[in-house]
This record gives C-alpha cells, structure tokens and sequence, in this order.
C-alpha cells in the first residue's frame, strides 16, 4: 500500500490570529515494504507528516493517497475507520493511551473496535504480548501496574494487534534504556522483514536509521528538503551539521579516522562495514 | 479546542499591556459594574466610545473581540430575543398571545446586546493583555487582606498558578490521546449519547493517570527544591504601580462621574 504526498500543505488553526506552521509543500511517495525513516530537527514538522498518513490531520492543500483513500481538504471524518486500521501508529510516549482494567483487555480494544469478536481479540492479545517480549502473565494485570517500559510495551502490542499494514513510528524507544530500546528495534525490524510490514520510523537515533532504514527522509521547517538511502543522506556530513543533525556513531568515527588519514569509500553506515574496510587498511600498515 | 480564545494572551508592547494587572483586573470589574449605570442612548455612547478607545490604546486587532463575542452569539440572541418577546409598555407594534413586540421591548432588548458587548470586549481584553501568571499574582495580592481571615491566600494563588500553568500543557496531552485513540478506532462525537459516553472514557482515564503522575513528579521536584510551604517566602514577580496605574484609575473615576451626569 503505497502512500502519496502531492503539495501538502498543513497549517495549524488556519484562519486564525494563530495560525502556526505545519508543512510545507511536501510531495513524497512511501513504498509499500519500505522500511522509510523521517529525521529533521525539533519541530521540523516531522509528526505533523506522520499524523497525515492516517487522516489524523488532513491537509490544507494537496492531497494525500493512501492506498484506495484519497485525502484532501474536503475528505469528511466518516469512514476513515478502516484507513486507520491499515496504518497502525504507535505514539510518543505510547504508554499515556492505556486505560483498560487488564492489559488483555487494551490490547483487544483497537481490534474490538474493528469489528474483530471477543474471542479472537482475546486470541490477539495473548500473540501480542509474546511477540512485544512479555510473559503471559501480565495479561491478567493492570497496566498502571506495570513499568514504564512495559507499559510502552502494552502500548505497542495494541497497535499491533490491530494487524496493520503500516506501522508508523514516532520515536518508539525514547525514553527506553539500551537493551529495552535494541530489542524493540529489533522487533520492528524482524516484524518489516517477515510480515513484509511499511514502516515509517521518526527518530533522532542516527544509528537507527542507519541500521534499519533504506530510506531518509530530512525535514527543515515544515519543508522535505532532502530524500535519499541513508547512504547518500550519510556522505555529507557537513551538509548534516548545518542542518543541526548528527551522523550515526559508526559513521563518525570513519569520518574522524579519514582526518587522521584513512580513507572509506563508500562511507561506512554500520559497525560490520567500518569493520570490513578498517581490517585490509589496518593489515597493510603494519606491513611497512 | 484550539479555537478557544477566552483566557489567550496575546503578547505585546502598549500602555495597555505595561499596566499593573492589579490595575486591570480591578478595573475590568468595576468597569462591568458600572456598565450597569448605563441606561440610555447617550450613556452607552460613551461606553463605546471608551471601550473602542482602551481597545485602541492596547494595539490589539479589533477582529479578536468580535471572534471573542462569536462563541457567545446565540446564547446574547436568546437573551435578548426573550427580552423583546417578554417586555411591554410603550407602543405596542405586535401582539399575539403571551409575545408582544412593543417600543420598550426593543428598547431593552437592545441595550442588553450592547451590554453583553461591551462585557465581553472588555473581559476579552483583560487576558489578551494580561499573562495569566500575573492574573494569578494580582490576585493573591488582591487577596491578601483575608489572610487576617485564616484564609489560605498563599496556597490557593499556588494552586491558581500551577492550574494556568498546566492548562496548555492538558489541553496537549488531551489532544494527543484523542489522536493515538482515534488510530485505534475510536470514533468521538458520533453514535447516540451513550455510544459517545463509552467513546470519553478511553480519553478521561488516561488523562485522569498522567495528571495524578504529573502532581506526584511535580510535587517531588518542588520538595526537592526547598518548598516548605508558602509563608515566609520572598517574590521574583514584584508587582509595582506607577504613574500610569494612576491615570487608568483617575480615569475610571471620571467615566463613572460622566455616567452619573447623563444617565436618566
């Protein structure tokens, strides 16, 4: 299911005294299948854009098309339902959406809400919380019981669990210590690779992006300025300073070795590749 | 939600802003108190005169008051309908059954639109022009003669503060748990009363959690930075009036004077 951008246009209380930017003529197409990332600086637009893939906001001018769904100005708010069931969007801080007595049950509110019975919704559930990295046993529990991070857990296996064929992103694993946050990548990965799941991940981690991602989308006030594979994205980091954004460990390190006299090409994105490339430059110095 | 202007701060630079809140907010309810003064042509003529003079002086576009007096409309039209459909004497111009339409019907009926009017314009301009933080502090300094009373002036203008604080900060939060509700299928605002009902509590709930964890952090943070309570405390808003506070309250005077002279 691919997703169109044509001239998108958002401002925020338009027609208003406070009329505030949103974005700016952004036309853009996400592939279905694509693993696609979104990095720009804070308040770039950058969540204004994700909340357009599902109709949340709806744009101002242009249009946006996701799958059969055309999305304009005029588009009403009914029938969107099963649009927001395709694209399923895990917020900031996903945890502050729990609200049900058990964790079972929150899970198997969005599909419930999808027309999903009882019985499978439950059946959902229980393979949700599983596939999150939960024991079963917190089926049973409140989820104000829980830890945050489980709680971020809860949060994500409820979007999941509404099987969607999109999954948007927006910074999953802040606030998530190190190994919290490398399993649930991870798993979003495994999940795009073996379901063939759309993802649209907006993160502030380079290394996520150039771990994961094969496809950059950078945002600068309201406008998409540069679109690319992390690699093309990655080869100019002066360009990306510029732009207040940071190159991904792995890269900078390569980027401070080639000022001390080494030389990568192309630029190294993960460890492996610094690795592959530093090993024959390495040999052949202590050769002399 | 965001069309809501009522208690918006509108930043700015003019005499009307410099003035001590204190000032504005005394002002503003005398300044409705005497609204009621008002009680013919000539008098209300002047109101608007004054009013559309202070909206001047406070460099603020006059478009904001009428958006303030929009959401407002039916229910000053309702008024004022049941006003003119309800009053008799004078001439009598149509009768049928309990509604008349007579000259002093719509005499009034007028002059409680212009009143409501007025209320609003200058209502609205008070937090146009006024931090709601410095609201709050000229409350409690208006306050704190209760304190002879045992009144808790000092906490209640805490809580007063931190309330305004937070209210943004809410109204966020509201909007994006509505959002991430909304993505997992809940429809607000449609279906019947009760199929609208069940759809707020997906909303509330969350929002009932993150304000009890917000209180409990910022609770936290506040012992830990040395409250102990409010008594005994120095300000780094200090709330000073000057020359100009005194012309806006010699002002008053004068308005009230001139009403005075020309009401019936």
């Amino acid at each position: 299911m691919d997703i169109t951008f044509d001239h998108v246009d958002f401002t925020y209380q338009a027609g208003t005294p406070f009329a505030g930017d949103g974005i700016k003529d952004v036309s853009v197409t996400i592939h279905d299948g694509s693993y696609t990332a979104i990095i720009g600086h804070t308040g770039s637009g950058k969540s204004t854009l994700l909340q357009h893939l599902n109709a949340l906001l709806k744009p101002t001018a242009g249009s946006v098309t996701i799958g059969d769904f055309t999305i304009t100005k005029e588009t009403s708010n009914k029938n969107l339902k099963p649009l927001r069931q395709k694209v399923g969007m895990v917020f900031q801080f996903a945890e502050n959406q729990l609200f049900e007595q058990t964790v079972a049950r929150d899970i198997a509110f969005g599909p419930k809400n999808f027309g999903v019975s009882d019985a499978d919704a439950q059946d959902l559930a229980k393979r949700m919380v599983k596939l999150v990295g939960l024991p079963e046993d917190v089926l049973d529990k409140s989820p104000f019981d829980l830890s945050g991070g489980q709680m971020r857990r809860v949060a994500i296996a409820g979007v999941l669990a509404m099987q969607p064929e999109v999954l948007v992103l927006d910074e999953p694993t802040a606030g998530l210590d190190p190994a919290g946050r490398h399993e649930m990548m991870a798993m979003f990965e495994r999940l795009h690779r073996e379901q063939g799941l759309t993802i649209v991940l907006v993160t502030h981690q380079m290394d996520d992006v150039a771990d994961y991602a094969d496809h950059v989308l950078v945002m600068e006030q309201g406008h998409l300025i540069k679109t690319g594979s992390p690699r093309e994205i990655f080869a100019d980091p002066a360009w990306l300073q510029e732009k207040q954004l940071g190159l991904p460990t792995t890269t900078q390190m390569a980027q401070d070795l080639v000022n001390k006299g080494f030389s990568f090409n192309p630029m190294p994105l993960t460890e492996q590749e610094l690795a592959d490339q530093l090993v024959p430059q390495l040999g052949g110095a202590s050769h002399e | 939600m965001n069309k809501l202007l009522l208690g918006r701060y509108v930043p700015g630079d003019s005499w009307v802003h410099h003035l001590d809140p204190r000032t504005k907010l005394l002002a503003s309810f005398y300044y409705i108190g005497i609204i009621f003064l008002a009680n013919n042509w000539q008098t209300y003529l002047l109101m608007f005169i004054v009013t559309l003079f202070i909206i001047y002086l406070s460099k603020i576009n006059i478009s904001f008051f009428l958006r303030g007096v929009r959401p407002l409309i039916w229910l000053i039209l309702f008024t004022v309908t049941l006003q003119i459909l309800f009053s008799r004497g004078g001439t009598v111009y149509f009768h049928w059954g309990w509604f008349w339409l007579t000259e002093y019907g719509l005499i009034n009926g007028a002059y409680i639109f212009m009143r409501f009017v007025l209320i609003i314009f200058m209502s609205t301009l008070l937090t146009l022009t006024t931090q709601p933080l410095s609201l709050a502090d000229a409350v409690e300094s208006l306050l704190k003669p209760l304190k002879l009373l045992h009144f808790p002036v000092v906490e209640l203008a805490l809580v007063l503060q931190i309330a305004l604080r937070f209210v943004p900060t809410l109204m966020d939060q509201t909007t994006k748990i509505m959002n991430a509700q909304r993505a997992r299928g809940v429809d607000f605002g449609t279906g019947n009363i009760f199929q609208q009902m069940k759809a707020v509590v997906p909303l509330l709930i969350p929002l009932f959690v993150s304000s009890f964890t917000t209180a409990e952090d910022l609770a936290t943070a506040m012992e830990s930075r040395g409250y102990q309570g409010g008594d005994n405390r120095t300000k780094f808003r200090v709330l000073k009036y000057h020359n100009s506070d005194i012309i806006a309250g010699v002002f008053m005077v004068a308005l009230t004077v001139a009403l005075v002279l020309l009401k019936n």
